[in-house]
């Protein structure tokens, strides 16, 4: 019963607000003769972002396709930093070349 | 060469003309509809509403005969409010010119009016479009649940929930409710 008590106040608050509503309503023809041009309805702030967006890339391309391309650096020395010795440990080159076996050892050594 | 006559033909949806003469019966409801899934912004639902008209005369939203005119409609409006949410951006960083604004609306409305707009915008939008279907519009839930592309039990469900909240958000509001 309460349920209804309330469902029935509801509908009558949404009665007020549908009223409301209808006050507030912009005409039906104008909206109809608003949609029968949306076009306009686009700002030109919309269209100048566009060609902005647009120009932008096209020189961006033609940035890119005009600027020379560098050719590969050559190769050069690589400078001595003054802590370099650090690094050096002795019998360094022992650690920077690989210790290859004798075929002849392996083969005595499996037999 | 084909003697068909027009009883051979399948029914012809509504013509245009008699499209546009039951959109403008209807107007004040898909309003009143755009409101709700426009959190009861008033420029926003005249956008959603003009767009929504816009794409029934650009043929974009079509009729076919599968419901009637206020649940098709309906749904379309629901689609064009979901769009509009997302360009919101767009309307924000002003590249899209709003709707001229209207005078204070809401300064004219009734306080009851008023605490209801506001206690529903306090709402999810399901639970805010179920409850305008039934009181505001006055169909069923069934119908209800086709206009928001939901199922029955879903429907339901929102609208109790909605019942709930919404009488919590008008003692919110100050509204002595129940």
């Amino acid at each position: 019963m309460a349920d209804h008590d309330d469902d029935a106040e509801l509908r009558e608050r949404f009665e007020k607000l549908k009223q409301r509503d209808a006050q507030i309503a912009p005409s039906f023809q104008r909206l109809m003769r608003a949609a029968e041009a949306p076009h306009k309805k686009r700002s030109r702030w919309a269209w100048a972002a566009v060609s902005f967006a647009a120009s932008v890339l096209v020189l961006f391309g033609l940035a890119i396709s005009v600027m020379p391309r560098r050719s590969p650096s050559p190769m050069r020395p690589r400078a001595k930093l003054p802590l370099d010795f650090l690094l050096q440990m002795p019998s360094a080159e022992a650690t920077q070349s690989a210790f290859a076996m004798p075929r002849s050892v392996g083969k005595s050594f499996l037999e | 060469m084909s003697a068909s006559g027009p009883a051979m033909n399948p029914p012809a949806p509504t013509k245009a003309a008699n499209l546009v003469a039951e959109l403008e019966a209807l107007h004040a409801s898909s309003f009143g509809w755009a409101m709700a899934c426009c959190r009861r912004n008033a420029d926003h639902a005249s956008d959603v509403l003009q767009q929504a008209y816009a794409k029934v005369l650009a043929g974009q939203a079509r009729f076919d005969g599968r419901s009637s005119v206020r649940t098709w409609f309906f749904g379309v409006i629901r689609m064009t409010a979901r769009e509009h949410q997302r360009w919101a951006w767009l309307r924000w960083a002003g590249f899209v010119e709003p709707e001229p604004v209207q005078p204070d609306a809401l300064a004219e409305a009734t306080q009851d009016a008023r605490a209801l707009s506001r206690a529903l915008t306090q709402l999810a939008a399901r639970q805010r479009e179920c409850l305008h279907l039934v009181f505001y519009e006055g169909i069923s839930i069934n119908e209800a649940a086709q206009v928001m592309g939901i199922s029955v039990g879903s429907a339901r469900q929102h609208y109790e929930r909605a019942k709930k909240n919404l009488r919590a958000a008008l003692v919110k509001e100050g509204v002595d409710h129940g």
